[in-house]
C-alpha cells in the first residue's frame, strides 16, 4: 500500500499515474522493474530513479515525517492505513467561536485509550503527550486544533507528522464536515450524543464552569471523544473508503465502548526534571532577590 | 509682523517692572550642501518642484549614513527639517530596492498626529506614485489594520502599539512586515529616558529577537533634542553602537526672549508671596487671541492648564472658541479634533501640557508662553523651538513661578542660555522593568537556553523569579509562557503601575488616569478638573479601577498631604562627606495620602482639611540617604535641638525642586524626605532620603549621588540669591511640607528657622564649616482685616470630618507604638 504513492514521484501526476495504472504499474517496484524493460528516463541515476529509493528508505525506516512532507495529499491515506496504530487522534474544544477564543478540552485517543485535557485542571500536560506523539491525526487540524494549541502553550510551531483527516476524506470524494461524512458512511454515534454539535460543546463547557454540574462535563467529554472515535474509525478502515468499497456495520463499533461514562482526568504526568537555563545555578538568598519576589508577588495580588 | 508687536508691546508696557531680562537671539544663517549626486531622479525632481535645491549640511550627512546602513542619531531642533534627513535617503533606497522593504515610524506619543503621515505621504506619492503608507495606532478601525499589515510598507506607530500590539501579533499578523524590516525611525528619541526609557529599551530588545526570527536586521535612523549624551543615550537605549549627527545647519529667525517675575505680594499678615504666572499670563494670552497672533502656553501640570484656560476665558464668551485646552489625559476623538481645529486656525491659542512640547507639526506658532519652568534646559529650548519655524519673528516669554528653580533661572536670565543641556539616563537592566517584559518576550516566543537580546544577572533572576511562580514553565530545552492571557496588555510602559482608572462622570468616561495619580488626586471628595469643569470625586475604586465623579461649582482645588516611611534596606555604596554619613543603596518606600487640603482658587489660603482612606503604597527603590555631621549636629542641639530637622525638611524641599534639573528628570521622578530611625533605644537619628519615584530605580538618584557637590551647591546659591527675608517658597517656605511634629512646627512658622538652619547644614556639607543659625522669630501678624469666610454648613460637616480623621490617625499612631 504505502509502495503505492506516486503522486509525488518526479514526473508523476494524476494523468501519468492513471497511464501507469493502465500498464499494470502500481508501485515503486513496479516502476523499477520497468527500467529493466529499457523504457527511457529510468537509469540507475534518474532523479526517478533517486526519489523512488529515498521513498523506499523512508518507508523501511518508518520516517512517518519525512512522508507526510513529501508525499502528495491523495497519497496520505496510505500513510494511515500503515501507521493508524501508531498514531494520536486529536480532537479539541473552545469557550466560544471567535479566532481567539480560549481551549476548554482537548482529547487524545491511541493505543493508550482516551485521554481528557480539561482547562484548570490539567490541560498542559497534554504537552507531554505531544512529546510521546509519532503522527497526529485530526479532522481540520492544520487550520484550527494545531495553531490554537501552539497559540494557547505559546510553543513554537509543533513539528509532529500530522495528517489533516478532511484532506484525506476530500480526496477520497467525501467533502465537507464530520458529521455529514459519518451520515455518509452510515457511522452513528451513542444516543446521547446525536444532534449534539460545536456550539452546544461550547455551551456545554459554559453553563459547566457556572453550574459544576458533572454531567455537563461528563457530555462535553463524550461529545468530544466520539468525534476521535470516528476519526479512528474512518483511518482504520481508511483503505477501503478510498477504495470505494467501505465495510459495513460502522453502527454499534465496538470503539464506541471506550466512551468515557464519567470525567476521567488522569493524574498528570510527572514531568522529568530537565537541565535549565539559565536560572538554575543561582539559589540562595540575595536581598535584591528577596525585593524582586516581595516586589512580584504584591504586583500579581493586584491583579 | 504688526500683530506681534502689538502683542509685545502690551507685554513691555504692562509688565516692565517684572520683566528681569530680554535677550535677543540672532539670526542664524544655514549651512547647505548639493542634492546628493546619486539621488534617484524622480525624488530630484521633486524636490526641485518644490523649490529645494540644496539640502542643510546635517541633512546630507545623515544621507550618506543611513545610505551607508549605520544606525544614526540625528540631532537637531525641532524647527530643522527632520522629515526630509530621515525619507530622502530610505525613500531613495526605497526606489532602488527591489523587492520592497518595509519601515517602520515611531513617534512617541500614543496621540499620533496624522499630519505627520501627510508630510510624508506626499512625498511617497510624488516619490513612488502609490500609497503604501498606514498609522497604526490606538484609534486605527480594526478593518483598517489587517489593510497596512497585509499593504503598507510604511507603518507609522508608536511604542505602546508596538509593545502590545505589533509584537503580540508578530508571527501573524506582522510576520510579512517584520521579516522585509529595514529601516526602524525613531522621533524624539530622548524622550526614551528614566522609565519610559527603560521600558522602551526592553521593547526594542524583544521587537530586535522577533526581526531575528524573521530573518530581518533592521537599522536605526534616530532624531533626539539636544541633550547632553545623544550617542551614549542611544546606545543605552538599542544596545549598539551609532554614528551622532549634531551639526544643525537650519537657519533661525530672531527670537526675543522675555524673562518674567510676578510680583511679591504682602499679604494682611506678615506672609508674604509671589503672585502665579497667571498673574501675566491671562492677560498676555488675551491679548495675543484677540490679535491673532498665533500662541502657545505650556503649563507643567494638567490641572494648571485647566485653571489657566478657566481664567482666561472667565468672562471672555468671545475667546473661549479661540482658545483650547490640551492636555494628555483627553480621549483620542477629543485630542484630534484639537489638533485639526489648531491646524485649520479655527483656534489660534492653545494651553497644554508638555504634551505638545513632541514634535507634532502643528503648524507655525509665533508666540511661545512657559508658565513656570518646564524641569531641565532641554525641554525649555524643546518647547521654546515650537516657535520660529519659518523665517519670521518669533517671540518667547518665560514666566517663572515661586519655585526654587524657575526663581533662580529668573534672575539668572544667561544660565538658560549658556548653560550646558542635562544628559539622558536609562536602565534598560532594571529587574523590576525586565520582570515585565520577560513575560512578554516568553509569550512572543519561548525563551531559548541563548538570547542573545536579553542576558546579565537581572535577566537570570527575572527568570528564576517568573519560572518558580510558573508564569513561565520549561518546555523541551526553552521556557514558555504558561498563563492563558497577553502579558502585553497588563504592562503599561508610562507608568510605575500596570493600568488606569477610568473616570466616569454618570455612565460616560471622561478620563482616565494611573492609580497613583488617583491615589493623590482623585480620593473622595477631591476636585477634579477636565476640560475647564471641575467635578468632585464621590467613590474611588482601586480594585474595580473605577472613579465615580460628579460636576460641582466651587471655588477651591484641594491637595493631598502624604505620610511616608522610609527605610534602606541595601546599602550598596557607603561614604562620608565632611563628617556626613553619605549612603547610596535600596530605599523601602511606604506612602499614604492620609488628609487632604481645601485651597482657594484664587487667594490659595487654606480653608480646611479632610480625611484620605486609601491603603498605603509600598515599593522598593533606589536612592540616597544623608545624615548631618555629628559635630554640626551636636552644635545645633546646643542652640535648639529642632533646628537640626528644621534644616533637613527644608533641604529636603530645596533638593527635590532642583535635582530634577541635574538630571534630566522631570518633578515627579524624585522624591525627597525625612524619615528617622531609633538607633538604639531612645536614640533616634533622622536621614534625608533622596530616592526614584520608580519601582526598583531608573538612575536618577543615582546622578545625584555622584554629583552631590554640585546639587548642594546649586541649592546655597539659590537660598543665597532669594529676594525673601524669612524664607519662601523659591528658596525655603518656613514651614516646609513633610514636617508632622508640633514643637519643630511651633518653630518653624514663626521664624526663618527652616531657611536659616538648611543654610547652616550646606555651609557644613559643602565647605566642613560650622555655623549656628541666625534664627529670628517673624513678627507676629496683627489681626487680620480680611473677615473669615462665613462659616457654612459644609464648613461645619468638614470641620466634623477633620476631628474624626485626626481621632482615628490618633487611634492609630497609638497602636503602632
Ligand atoms: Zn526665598
Amino acid at each position: 500500500m504505502i509502495d503505492g504513492a506516486l503522486l509525488h514521484l518526479p514526473g508523476i501526476g494524476p494523468e501519468k499515474r492513471r497511464a501507469l495504472y493502465q500498464r499494470g504499474i502500481h508501485t515503486w517496484s513496479d516502476l523499477l522493474d520497468e527500467e529493466e524493460s529499457g523504457l527511457p528516463g529510468l537509469a540507475a541515476a534518474s532523479p526517478l530513479a533517486e526519489a523512488i529509493h529515498e521513498s523506499r528508505r523512508a518507508a523501511g525506516n518508518g520516517d512517518i515525517g519525512w512522508m507526510v512532507r513529501r508525499f502528495h495529499r491523495a497519497d496520505h491515506w496510505r500513510i494511515l492505513d500503515r501507521y493508524h496504530r501508531e498514531a494520536t487522534f486529536i480532537d479539541i474544544e473552545t469557550d466560544g467561536l471567535e479566532a481567539d477564543s480560549r481551549i476548554t478540552l482537548i482529547i487524545c485517543f491511541n493505543g493508550d485509550g482516551i485521554r481528557t485535557y480539561v482547562q484548570g485542571r490539567n490541560l498542559d500536560d497534554v504537552l507531554d503527550e505531544l512529546d510521546r506523539t509519532r503522527l497526529f491525526v485530526s479532522f481540520n487540524g492544520a487550520s484550527f486544533d494545531l495553531p490554537r494549541i501552539e497559540n494557547a502553550f505559546r510553543i513554537p510551531p509543533i513539528s509532529i507528522p500530522h495528517i489533516d483527516l478532511r484532506w484525506v476524506m476530500t480526496h477520497a470524494g467525501f467533502q465537507g464536515g464530520l458529521k455529514s461524512i459519518e451520515k455518509k458512511l452510515g457511522i452513528t454515534r451513542p444516543r446521547d450524543l446525536v444532534g449534539s454539535d460545536g456550539a452546544e460543546a461550547v455551551w456545554l463547557w459554559n453553563r459547566w464552569k457556572e453550574t459544576g454540574n458533572p454531567e455537563l462535563l461528563t457530555k462535553l467529554i463524550r461529545y468530544c471523544a466520539a468525534d476521535v472515535v470516528t476519526l479512528r474509525i474512518l483511518a482504520e478502515n481508511i483503505a477501503g473508503i478510498v477504495d470505494g468499497t467501505p465495510p459495513q456495520g460502522f453502527d454499534n463499533h465496538p470503539l464506541w465502548q471506550l466512551l468515557p461514562e464519567e470525567p476521567d482526568i488522569r493524574p498528570p504526568v510527572p514531568v522529568q526534571n530537565q537541565v535549565l537555563h539559565p536560572a538554575e545555578a543561582e539559589t540562595g538568598t540575595d536581598p535584591a532577590e528577596e525585593r524582586l519576589r516581595r516586589h512580584h508577588r504584591r504586583r500579581k495580588a493586584q491583579g | 509682523m504688526a500683530n506681534m508687536d502689538k502683542v509685545t508691546g502690551f507685554l513691555e508696557r504692562t509688565y516692565h517692572k517684572q520683566i528681569r531680562a530680554h535677550h535677543v537671539l540672532e539670526p542664524e544663517e544655514g549651512d547647505y550642501t548639493d542634492l546628493p549626486a546619486n539621488l534617484h531622479p524622480k525624488l530630484r525632481t521633486a524636490l526641485e518642484q518644490d523649490g529645494i535645491r540644496s539640502l542643510y549640511r546635517h541633512q546630507g550627512e545623515a544621507f550618506n549614513a543611513i545610505l551607508g546602513g549605520r544606525d544614526t542619531v540625528l540631532v537637531s531642533r525641532t524647527a530643522s527639517g527632520k522629515t526630509l534627513s530621515f525619507f530622502l535617503p530610505i525613500l531613495h533606497d526605497y526606489m532602488t530596492a527591489e523587492p520592497p522593504f518595509s519601515v517602520m515610524l515611531l513617534y512617541p506619543t500614543k496621540a499620533l498626529s496624522r499630519d505627520q503621515e501627510n508630510t510624508l505621504g506626499r512625498l511617497m506619492h510624488t516619490a513612488t506614485e502609490s500609497r503604501k503608507m498606514g498609522t497604526f495606532d490606538g484609534d486605527t478601525p480594526r478593518e483598517e489594520r489587517q489593510t497596512i499589515q497585509r499593504v503598507a510598507d510604511f507603518v507609522i506607530t508608536n511604542p505602546d502599539m508596538l509593545h502590545a500590539g505589533i509584537l503580540p501579533n508578530h508571527h501573524r499578523g506582522w510576520k510579512s512586515f517584520l521579516s522585509r524590516l529595514k529601516y526602524i525611525v525613531i522621533d524624539e528619541v530622548h524622550t526614551y529616558r528614566g522609565a519610559f526609557g527603560s521600558h522602551v529599551s526592553n521593547v526594542f530588545r524583544r521587537l530586535l529577537r522577533v526581526c531575528e526570527m524573521h530573518g530581518s536586521r533592521p537599522v536605526f535612523v534616530c532624531s533626539s533634542a539636544t541633550v547632553g549624551n545623544p550617542g551614549a543615550h542611544v546606545e543605552a537605549l538599542f544596545h549598539r553602537p551609532f554614528e551622532v549627527i549634531a551639526k544643525d545647519g537650519a537657519p533661525r529667525p530672531q527670537r526675543d526672549l522675555y524673562f518674567v517675575n510676578p510680583p511679591l505680594m504682602k499679604t494682611a499678615g506678615s506672609a508674604v508671596y509671589r503672585k502665579g504666572p497667571g498673574s501675566v499670563s491671562v492677560k498676555l494670552l488675551r491679548t495675543a487671541a484677540e490679535q491673532g497672533v498665533r500662541t502657545i502656553c505650556f503649563c507643567r501640570a494638567r490641572q494648571e492648564v485647566e485653571r489657566l484656560y478657566r481664567a482666561v476665558t472667565d468672562g471672555r464668551p468671545d475667546l473661549a472658541g479661540r482658545i483650547k485646552p490640551y492636555r494628555g489625559g483627553l480621549l483620542p476623538n477629543e485630542r484630534r479634533e484639537l489638533e485639526r481645529s489648531l491646524f485649520d486656525g479655527t483656534i489660534n491659542t492653545i494651553i497644554s501640557t508638555n504634551a505638545l512640547e513632541l514634535g507634532i507639526d502643528i503648524g507655525d506658532l509665533d508666540l511661545c508662553i512657559l508658565s513656570g519652568h518646564p524641569g531641565t534646559i532641554a525641554s525649555f529650548w524643546q518647547q521654546a523651538g515650537r516657535v520660529g519655524r519659518k523665517a519670521s519673528r518669533a517671540v518667547i516669554v518665560y514666566i517663572a513661578k515661586d519655585t526654587p528653580i524657575d526663581q533662580y533661572l529668573v534672575t539668572h536670565p544667561d544660565f538658560i542660555t549658556r548653560a550646558a543641556v542635562e544628559e539622558a539616563w536609562l536602565n534598560a537592566d532594571n529587574p523590576y522593568i525586565l520582570l515585565q517584559h520577560i513575560p512578554c518576550a516568553a509569550h512572543e516566543y519561548p525563551l531559548r537556553p541563548e538570547e542573545s537580546a536579553f542576558s546579565g544577572k537581572a535577566y537570570n533572576l527575572a527568570v528564576k523569579i517568573l519560572s518558580d511562580d510558573k508564569t513561565i514553565v520549561p518546555y523541551h530545552d526553552c521556557y514558555r509562557y504558561a498563563l492563558q492571557d497577553y502579558p502585553a496588555r497588563g504592562v503599561n510602559l508610562r507608568g510605575m503601575t500596570d493600568y488606569n482608572v477610568d473616570i466616569y462622570c454618570g455612565s460616560e468616561v471622561i478620563g482616565e488616569i494611573d492609580p497613583i495619580g488617583a491615589r493623590g488626586t482623585l480620593y473622595k471628595d477631591a476636585i477634579y478638573q477636565h476640560l475647564g469643569r471641575r467635578y468632585m470625586s464621590m467613590d474611588l475604586d482601586l480594585d474595580k479601577k473605577l472613579c465615580r465623579v460628579e460636576e460641582v461649582n466651587v471655588d477651591y482645588y484641594t491637595e493631598a498631604v502624604w505620610e511616608k516611611r522610609l527605610e534602606m534596606t541595601d546599602v550598596e555604596t557607603e561614604g562620608d562627606v565632611r563628617g556626613a554619613q553619605l549612603k547610596f543603596g535600596y530605599v523601602h518606600v511606604n506612602s499614604q495620602p492620609k488628609l487632604y487640603k481645601k485651597i482657594r482658587e484664587r487667594s490659595f489660603e487654606n480653608i480646611g482639611y479632610g480625611p484620605i482612606t486609601l491603603p498605603p503604597f509600598e515599593y522598593d527603590t533606589t536612592g540616597l540617604s544623608l545624615v548631618p555631621p555629628a559635630e554640626w549636629k551636636s552644635r545645633m542641639a546646643g542652640a535648639d535641638r529642632r533646628y537640626i530637622g528644621a534644616a533637613l525638611f527644608g533641604l529636603s524641599y530645596l533638593l527635590c525642586r532642583t535635582a530634577p534639573s541635574l538630571c534630566m528628570a522631570d518633578a515627579k521622578d524624585i522624591e525627597t524626605d525625612v524619615s528617622s530611625h531609633e538607633l538604639e533605644p531612645q536614640t533616634w537619628q533622622s536621614a534625608l532620603y533622596l530616592y526614584d519615584a520608580h519601582e526598583g530605580g531608573v538612575g536618577y538618584a543615582e546622578k545625584i549621588h555622584e554629583k552631590l557637590d554640585e546639587a548642594l551647591r546649586l541649592c546655597r546659591e539659590i537660598i543665597d540669591g532669594c529676594e525673601c527675608e524669612n524664607g519662601c517658597p523659591s528658596c525655603v517656605p518656613p514651614l516646609p511640607p513633610g514636617v508632622n511634629d508640633e514643637e519643630l512646627e511651633e518653630l518653624l512658622i514663626e521664624s526663618n528657622a527652616a531657611v536659616q538652619c538648611s543654610r547652616s547644614l550646606l555651609q557644613a556639607l559643602i565647605e566642613g564649616e560650622i555655623l549656628l543659625p541666625e534664627v529670628s522669630q517673624i513678627r507676629r501678624p496683627l489681626p487680620s482685616d480680611i473677615a473669615p469666610p462665613p462659616e457654612d454648613e459644609e464648613e461645619v460637616r468638614l470641620t466634623n470630618r477633620l476631628t474624626r480623621a485626626s481621632q482615628i490617625l490618633k487611634s492609630k499612631r497609638e497602636r503602632e507604638h
